[in-house]
């Protein structure tokens, strides 16, 4: 093509796009209104996170509204983008799993620009005036899985803790809830914590490194691991087989995933604990939904995030065992009954 | 095995580098093509290798058409090469370098001990006594000459072509070589020898091909005189080809007294070395490949601040293959400039247009890429970068190296220029006839020691002074 | 170089046209404003790998250098109260010694710029989680606001605006125009009057249209007259600055370089001296984009970079690359990425995605180059 012709083209396509944006052409009609909800989410690489979204997803289109979920691969940036593309998509109200609750404080300024009211589902985003916090209590997390541990336990026992990542704040609060009820009992020494340690990321293979650490260290002394949730529980389980040790050192998880309730099926593990994503789903889909229509929220807890108490729904959580692995899970149709005792 | 060829011609873009080869190579005759620098031989050698297509002509062996595509094909033919540049691996043992690419193999792993035995044949069919388990770096070049003319036996070779064998040799080994291969010829080998050195040529070939241009000058019998050739590869007598102009000798630019050269691994190639270059002459330096000339020019350009080289491989050591004429012309002035400062480019393009047209580079323009250009040009543009900062002493290493003819007279009639301004000129080159033409002074290197000056240099004198290291 | 800006304009245009009827908000002027930040920083840091790669190196340290600049920057104005603009001068001067030390090694010792680099790239993550201590660091104490917050969320007031913009493009116009006549006065060729007066207004069309564009959002971002600055400032060092046409020579073949009197290894450090400070911008803007320094500042970035430059034309093998076609390959890039995050697609997709277009721009560039030798 002769290069004049061209240019000669552009210019007059140029032409025709200045006209438009200075007529204010093309972006302003925003045609019916539409109810849409941004889910920002950390990732979606794990089932447990896939589930959170389909539920979230059904709930809210039931009552009318479409969704539009991001998942950003565990990376801070990554989810700024998300957020900044959610918001320029035009949304009504923004659900955030933050990958770092640090990290989106930004985010809620960012939507609070714009007028978009914000949710915090599963963990809290702190130093803002967030708008809504949806969860499961984690503290009475991290108490219930040391309570039942402890019930499980004689006295006098060697314990590994593997928290979850130091850079989650719910990771935070389950050590306070686990601190509640061990820092008694080591006190009076009925109980010795021997090794502890944050898994980066909440990465199995972390959670891994770090049993090997204790084992490397005490040799086979260890009673058990309080690990955080099934992921981490996973990669102790692994370096516990790998020791031998599987089944006579007693792990507990959180999450309810399928292979952890295999594991306690079959019993390497001890515990998980059983959130019903369904109904925090649930739940944080109709509170988005009653908050972008500007309705009353009625939140009955608060938790204080650094800055302000932020309004708070908290859920409440099932242990499972073995004994109730059909009673719950199964039951609920949260996994199947061939896939849990294959 | 009978190798002919018939009307080959072939063009790169607008340069036309074969215009008509015929000849014919018969079972058992050594072959000898000669031809001056940029006559075509480099390009005739590809072609019959098979990593050139012919544009026209035929190729037939024993009668049957032959075309190969690659290399691979060309040996499975019979035709094997053997270049100048050594394709040897210099880390793997003699045996492995024979075998290179097709190892003997017992299932999935090499097999040594079959490949020692079976290079111990091939190594006896050339005469050399050495361990194939030997490390291939650590034999002489003599030797790995010896070791690629046996891995073509191992193909099977019934035509070997080699690419100037002699030019890292010193008379005695070349003579052993020589021997070799008239040995091989008998046996049945169909030799074709491709050399410039005439006399070399005279003493061994049954018959001799002379390229000239692109195209077959003439085919001499066994027998035919030396001047006889040179005037068929030159097209005219040998002092109307090099048009050296003697002018006055004026001061000393360069002077060696007691020069002690390294080469790049730290060991002494030259000790002590006296020798001066004066304004206004051409000082020749002759020496085998290997001889140390190159290091030696470097050492120069090294120590002399207003000494530019133009190194002897071109595409490695002279031009910004991605660049254009412009950038080769401009960037060597620059080094005058702060380094940081915008400087007007359009003004420094301004001259190198200047520049491109007194020094009759043939680009379509400035932005033209060097890539794109021929050799000659090609030539010229390097030239051109060294010769923009106006230096005192020019150390050419080869500079007619793939020159068309007429580039090549353009290259002297500079280099006469040059010395008419009043500067020093070191002229580095393996063809004895370019070098006896230009030079007013000739130093022949061996061994790391001066070992002649010729004031009045003569091919003959050379040639003798050369025959007694 | 024209083979290739064709094929370049031509996926760009695919690209808008595919994400604009996919989502109607791509095309609003927030989406555009979103994506004008997100390209300075992408373009910011491919610039200066521009300087690496034309001499045929490459730095793989990049993105963590980007997160530990951020971080120092950060901790030292949140945890230790220093002012914002001497906070990130600490920053840049850290990051030109750390670079020039890096560009030392490999020509003193020899070592290949891979392999320092990619040493670089452990040491650098390394040292920036032990500097914001694994967690997360704000870019500002409380909810004010500072020069290094600001970087990617403060916007032009409308008058500054305009006027920058305006000043920008008379002053282009006028230095295109001055050097047609200075070329026309030595004698050298130019295009005909036609074609560059045309050239012209599409430039100044261009511009006025988007700076409308922008307008209707908030303004020009300071992060996009920042990377018009650094833009310039590049094209200028290497076309028109002895050390870029070293830079070229050095990359192209580093023997010839040496024998034509080029100081090749002083060239390489102050090459990579210049990287450190690039890498400190980014690292400034990444991190105000991010709103906090945290562990996963500048992952990966140092591969968008060098996707960019490689999209643009710029040779791995170094010797060719120019400014125009590093920003045209870091906005293919940015706009890949704004225009998915736009659709929601999933991550895993995105990453494909980026690979593939990568592959291709390369495989598309190795063909045409093939061509057009050819032809």
């Amino acid at each position: 093509m002769n290069a004049r012709i061209a240019l000669v083209a552009v210019s007059l396509a140029l032409s025709v796009l200045i006209g438009l944006t200075l007529r204010g052409g093309g972006d302003t009609k925003s045609a019916e209104k539409r109810l849409v909800i941004g889910f920002s989410m950390d990732t979606l690489k794990e089932a447990r996170w896939q589930r959170d979204r389909d539920y979230f997803v059904a709930k809210a289109k039931a009552l009318g509204a479409e969704v539009l979920v991001q998942s950003a691969n565990s990376d801070d940036t990554r989810q700024m983008q998300d957020v900044q593309a959610l918001l320029s998509a035009g949304v009504s109200v923004l659900v955030i799993v933050p990958h770092n609750g640090d990290a989106m404080k930004k985010a809620v300024e960012l939507a609070h620009e714009q007028h978009v009211p914000v949710i915090a589902y599963d963990r809290l985003i702190t130093g803002t005036d967030l708008d809504l916090y949806v969860s499961f209590d984690p503290v009475r997390i991290g108490e219930v899985q040391a309570q039942y541990l402890v019930d499980h336990l004689g006295a006098q026992k060697r314990i590994v803790r593997i928290h979850g990542a130091n850079t989650d704040q719910n990771a935070h609060f389950m050590k306070q809830g686990q601190d509640k009820v061990l820092q008694p009992l080591i006190a009076s020494k009925a109980l010795m914590i021997v090794h502890e340690d944050w898994a980066e990321n909440w990465k199995p293979e972390q959670a891994k490194k770090i049993t090997n650490a204790a084992i490397t260290k005490h040799g086979k002394t260890i009673d058990a691991v309080l690990a955080a949730n099934d992921g981490t529980a996973g990669g102790a389980i692994q370096a516990l087989t790998e020791e031998g040790l599987a089944g006579k050192i007693v792990v507990t998880g959180q999450d309810a995933e399928l292979v952890a309730c295999q594991r306690i099926a079959q019993g390497s593990q001890l515990m998980t604990i059983y959130k019903p994503l369904e109904k925090l789903a649930a739940t944080a889909a109709e509170l988005a939904v009653k908050l972008a229509l500007g309705r009353p929220v009625v939140a009955k807890g608060s938790l204080n995030n650094g800055k302000v108490d932020v309004p708070a729904v908290l859920l409440d959580v099932v242990v499972v065992d073995k004994d109730n692995l059909k009673s719950t899970v199964v039951k609920d149709g949260f996994h199947a009954e061939k896939d849990v005792f294959p | 095995m009978t190798l002919a060829l018939r009307g080959i011609a072939k063009s790169f873009g607008a340069v036309r580098a074969l215009a008509g080869v015929d000849f014919e190579a018969r079972s058992g005759e050594v072959h000898a093509i000669c031809g001056e620098n940029g006559a075509g031989k480099s390009t005739l050698l590809k072609i019959l290798s098979g990593v050139h297509a012919p544009d026209t002509g035929t190729m037939t062996l024993d009668g049957k058409p032959f075309a190969p595509r690659h290399v691979r094909d060309a040996e499975r033919a019979g035709l094997v090469i053997v270049h100048q540049e050594l394709a040897l691996v210099a880390e793997l043992s003699v045996a492995e370098n024979l075998f290179l690419g097709r190892p003997l193999m017992k299932g999935w792993f090499v097999d040594h001990d079959a490949m020692a035995l079976a290079a111990k044949t091939h190594l006896a069919a050339v005469g050399l006594d050495v361990d194939p388990l030997t490390r291939t770096g650590d034999l002489s070049v003599s030797a790995q000459q010896l070791v690629e003319i046996a891995r073509a036996l191992a193909k099977n070779c019934r035509v070997l072509l080699l690419d100037e064998p002699t030019a890292a040799l010193s008379q005695r080994e070349a003579d052993a070589l020589l021997a070799r291969v008239r040995a091989l010829a008998a046996s049945g080998v169909t030799c074709l020898y491709v050399s410039h050195r005439i006399r070399e040529v005279t003493a061994i070939a049954d018959r001799v091909t002379v390229l000239r241009d692109g195209s077959t000058a003439a085919t001499f019998a066994k027998g035919a005189s030396e001047a006889e050739i040179v005037r068929a590869m030159i097209g005219r007598d040998l002092q109307a080809f090099y048009p050296r102009r003697r002018g006055e000798r004026g001061r000393a630019v360069f002077v060696a007294g007691g020069l002690t050269v390294r080469d790049q691994r730290g060991r002494v190639r030259f000790a002590d070395l006296r020798f001066d270059a004066y304004a206004g002459e051409v000082l020749g330096i002759y020496g085998a490949l290997g001889s140390g000339r190159s290091t030696l020019l470097r050492a120069m350009h090294a120590r002399e601040k207003r000494a530019v080289l133009v190194p002897e491989d071109r595409r490695r050591e002279g031009l910004f293959w991605e660049q254009d004429v412009d950038f080769h012309l401009g960037v060597t002035r620059l080094l005058a400039m702060n380094a940081f400062v915008p400087f007007d480019n359009i003004a420094v393009s301004a001259d190198n247009a200047r520049a491109m047209r007194r020094l009759q580079i043939a680009a379509p323009s400035l932005a033209t890429p060097v890539s794109a250009l021929s050799g000659g040009n090609q030539q010229k543009v390097v030239l051109g970068k060294a010769l923009a900062t106006n230096p005192e002493l020019v150390l050419l290493d080869e500079p007619t190296r793939g020159v068309d003819v007429g580039a090549k007279v353009e290259i002297y009639e500079w280099m006469n220029a040059l010395t008419d301004a009043g500067r020093a000129v070191v002229l580095v080159s393996s063809d004895v006839l370019e070098l006896v033409g230009m030079s007013d002074r000739v130093l022949v290197l061996d061994q790391g020691r001066v070992r002649a000056e010729l004031t009045q240099p003569t091919q003959d004198a050379l040639l003798e002074a050369a025959h007694a290291l | 170089m024209r083979y290739r800006t064709l094929p370049l304009a031509a996926s760009l245009i695919a690209l808008f046209v595919a994400f604009a009827s996919a989502s109607e908000s791509f095309l609003s002027p927030r989406n555009l404003s979103m994506l004008a930040i997100e390209l300075s920083i992408t373009a910011v840091l491919a610039l200066g790998m521009l300087l690496v790669l034309l001499l045929g190196l490459i730095d793989l340290s990049a993105g963590s250098g980007v997160g530990l600049v951020g971080g120092i920057a950060s901790v030292l104005v949140f945890r230790h109260d220093l002012p914002a603009g001497l906070a990130m001068l600490i920053g840049a001067l850290t990051a030109i010694a750390v670079w020039a030390a890096m560009g030392a090694l490999i020509v003193r010792q020899k070592m290949p710029a891979f392999i320092i680099t990619l040493g670089g790239l452990l040491v650098f993550k390394g040292l920036f989680w032990l500097v914001i201590r694994n967690a997360t660091v704000p870019v500002a104490r409380g909810s004010t606001e500072n020069a290094l917050s600001m970087l990617t969320t403060y916007f032009l007031p409308r008058a500054a605006g305009f006027t920058l913009a305006a000043v920008a493009v008379t002053a282009l116009l006028l230095l295109r125009m001055r050097r047609r006549r200075a070329r026309v006065a030595h004698g050298l060729s130019v295009e005909d009057r036609e074609s560059f007066t045309l050239q012209l207004i599409v430039t100044a069309q261009a511009a006025l249209l988007l700076l409308l564009v922008l307008d209707r959002f908030r303004g020009v971002p300071v992060s996009l007259v920042i990377l018009g600055v650094a833009a310039a400032a590049i094209h200028t060092l290497t076309q028109h600055t002895p050390f870029g046409r070293y830079l070229y020579a050095i990359g192209d073949n580093p023997e010839a370089a040496r024998l034509s009197g080029i100081a090749v290894e002083k060239t390489i450090v102050v090459a990579f001296a210049m990287m450190g400070v690039v890498v400190a911008l980014t690292g400034c803007l990444q991190t105000a984009y991010a709103g906090a320094s945290t562990t996963t500042v500048g992952d990966l970035m140092e591969l968008d970079a060098i996707a960019a430059c490689v999209i643009g034309g710029t040779s791995l093998r170094g010797g060719r690359g120019s400014v125009a076609g590093v920003l045209f390959g870091a906005l293919i890039m940015a706009t890949l990425l704004n225009g998915m995050t736009l659709l929601a697609v999933p991550p895993e997709l995105k990453l494909i995605a980026r690979g593939s277009v990568l592959v291709l721009a390369v495989w598309l560039d190795v063909t045409l180059a093939r061509r057009s030798a050819r032809s």
